[in-house]
């Protein structure tokens, strides 16, 4: 049976919410390819000033130049407001019919687990800020509203168009889909039956690997109740049944040796400089001799970026709340991985998966240069040495 | 009035807003905020316009645009095509001297120092 082109959780759009959603894609869409360019073009040329001074430029040199740029100014403050815009529109979407949404979670069959912590204590990173002007965040669940599934509402609304249909459209399963063909063309010989995601969000990448390794036993962890209600009934809607538990990856309460194969997607820019290298220990804690982690991240390396890369991740970093994006993209994962013990390491560019990957088809997806804009992923993994 | 216009948020469903924003530099935070506001209400202009296209498509095909007829209205591609034009037409339009922003100051420049060298 072909899988439902959009699931029953979604929240639905009224006449005039679509028209609003359209409206901020289109937004969105312009100061991308019009204004970015702009700016890229008046970057490149600071660059190249600095740089007849005999130095690549620094972030903060280049910085000093644009801040009294108005172009500069305009694009963070109109980058910044069509973000917001975006959330605001899933918010309001959401609210408007949470009473729904609320009875759907209820009536969703009875299959996979949640287990979430009222006590849960949500990593200081993920608190300090509203992660990417996202209200609330990924954990926001406040007292007295102990059903909610809202800001797991919120997100699948907003995800589905933050990328601009292009991270495979309202199931927003494309990162799923590039994890498990990079497992199939790097580690063929696994067959994972027991499978953790870190920091799952939603569900979206989990419902694709257990569909693509129906036997497995697939857990999705991360520090959101909310997020997490919603996933269980996002999943369980769609048929595939799949436990979520509330939890910090740096530290999580499963057993030593539990998984054969534990992966994040997106997951560790949105962490911090001292949670990676913990992150990496709880892999290697969890996982079982032979078992192989993998890491999906931006496609995006500050040493391979040009002058005007540098300033777009530095507005992630630092107008976009994304604290670490900036440092993640520094952090060399290959030298994280052997220092907690891994082997087998491999770091690179992995060509996005458009669709369900097929065994035979994935040779040399991993390893290629860079293709931007949702046709790579930067992909960090490893294996667990076998006893 | 439209069957789904919509009501703000009851009390103990409002939820706060933006933890941590910082302020863009050189830009007074006024600025900032008429910006975003500018953006929301060419946002709300957009949305008055394809339920105005809304009415005039069930019209012309002969049929009373009610609040419950617009809100049902599904563009078809046609129809979708012609929305996302007046869209990016309309974006253009508005955002444009965000673009022509540093230009205009060079020129600007540019002239007064001819004026000097004059």
């Amino acid at each position: 049976m072909p899988a439902p082109r959009i699931h029953p959780m979604m929240p639905l759009s009224t006449h005039d919410e679509t028209s609003e959603q359209g409206f901020v894609v289109a937004l969105k869409t312009f100061l991308y390819t019009q204004m970015d360019p702009a700016l890229r073009q008046m970057t490149l040329g600071i660059a190249r000033e600095l740089e007849a001074g005999g130095q690549k430029p620094t972030l903060q040199q280049l910085r000093k130049r644009l801040e009294d740029k108005q172009l500069y100014q305009n694009w963070i403050s109109s980058t910044r407001a069509a973000q917001e815009m975006m959330w605001q529109s899933a918010v309001d979407c959401v609210d408007r019919q949470r009473a729904e949404l609320e009875a759907l979670e209820r009536s969703a069959p009875p299959i996979g687990s949640l287990r979430v912590d009222p006590d849960f204590e949500v990593p200081r990173y993920i608190a300090a800020g509203d992660i990417h002007m996202m209200p609330g965040g990924y954990h926001y669940d406040p007292k007295g509203d102990e059903q909610s599934i809202r800001q797991g509402a919120v997100f699948d609304k907003a995800a589905s168009l933050y990328s601009l249909g292009r991270q495979g459209g309202q199931m927003n399963d494309m990162r799923g889909n590039t994890v498990i063909a990079h497992l199939y063309e790097i580690y063929p010989d696994l067959d994972p039956r027991q499978i953790l995601e870190m920091g799952c969000t939603v569900g979206n990448s989990l419902v694709a690997v257990k569909r693509a390794f129906p036997q497995a036993d697939c857990t999705g962890l991360d520090v959101g109740a909310s997020l997490l209600r919603y996933a269980r009934a996002r999943a369980a809607h769609l048929g595939v049944p799949l436990n979520f538990v509330q939890g910090n990856a740096e530290q999580t309460d499963f057993p030593d040796e539990s998984f054969d194969l534990v992966y994040s997607s997106a997951m560790l820019h949105e962490t911090s400089h001292k949670a990676l290298p913990r992150i990496m220990a709880e892999c290697f804690r969890v996982l079982k001799p032979g078992g192989v982690m993998i890491h999906l991240e931006v496609p995006f390396r500050a040493d391979m970026a040009d002058a005007f890369d540098l300033v777009r991740a530095d507005y992630e970093t630092r107008y976009n709340n994304e604290p670490f994006w900036l440092g993640a993209t520094e952090a060399d994962y290959a030298a994280l991985a052997q220092k907690a013990g891994f082997t087998d390491i491999h770091a690179g560019f992995n060509d996005a998966a458009m669709g369900p990957p097929s065994r035979d088809k994935v040779q040399g997806m991993f390893g290629q240069p860079n293709k931007g804009g949702y046709k790579s992923w930067y992909i960090a993994s490893a294996r667990k040495p076998r006893r | 009035m439209s069957a789904t216009v919509r009501a703000a948020p009851t009390g103990d469903r409002r939820y706060r807003i933006h933890k941590t924003r910082i302020e863009v530099p050189g830009v007074d935070p006024r600025v900032d905020t008429l910006l975003g506001m500018v953006m929301q209400l060419m946002s709300e202009v957009s949305v008055l316009r394809e339920r105005v296209d809304a009415h005039e498509r069930l019209a012309a095909a002969q049929q009373a645009p009610t609040p419950d007829a617009v809100d049902d209205y599904v563009p078809d591609e046609a129809a979708s095509r012609a929305r996302a034009a007046v869209r990016q037409r309309m974006i253009e339009k508005v955002c444009r001297p965000l673009l022509a922003a540093d230009e205009a100051a060079e020129a600007k420049q540019k002239a007064n120092g001819q004026d000097r060298d004059a």
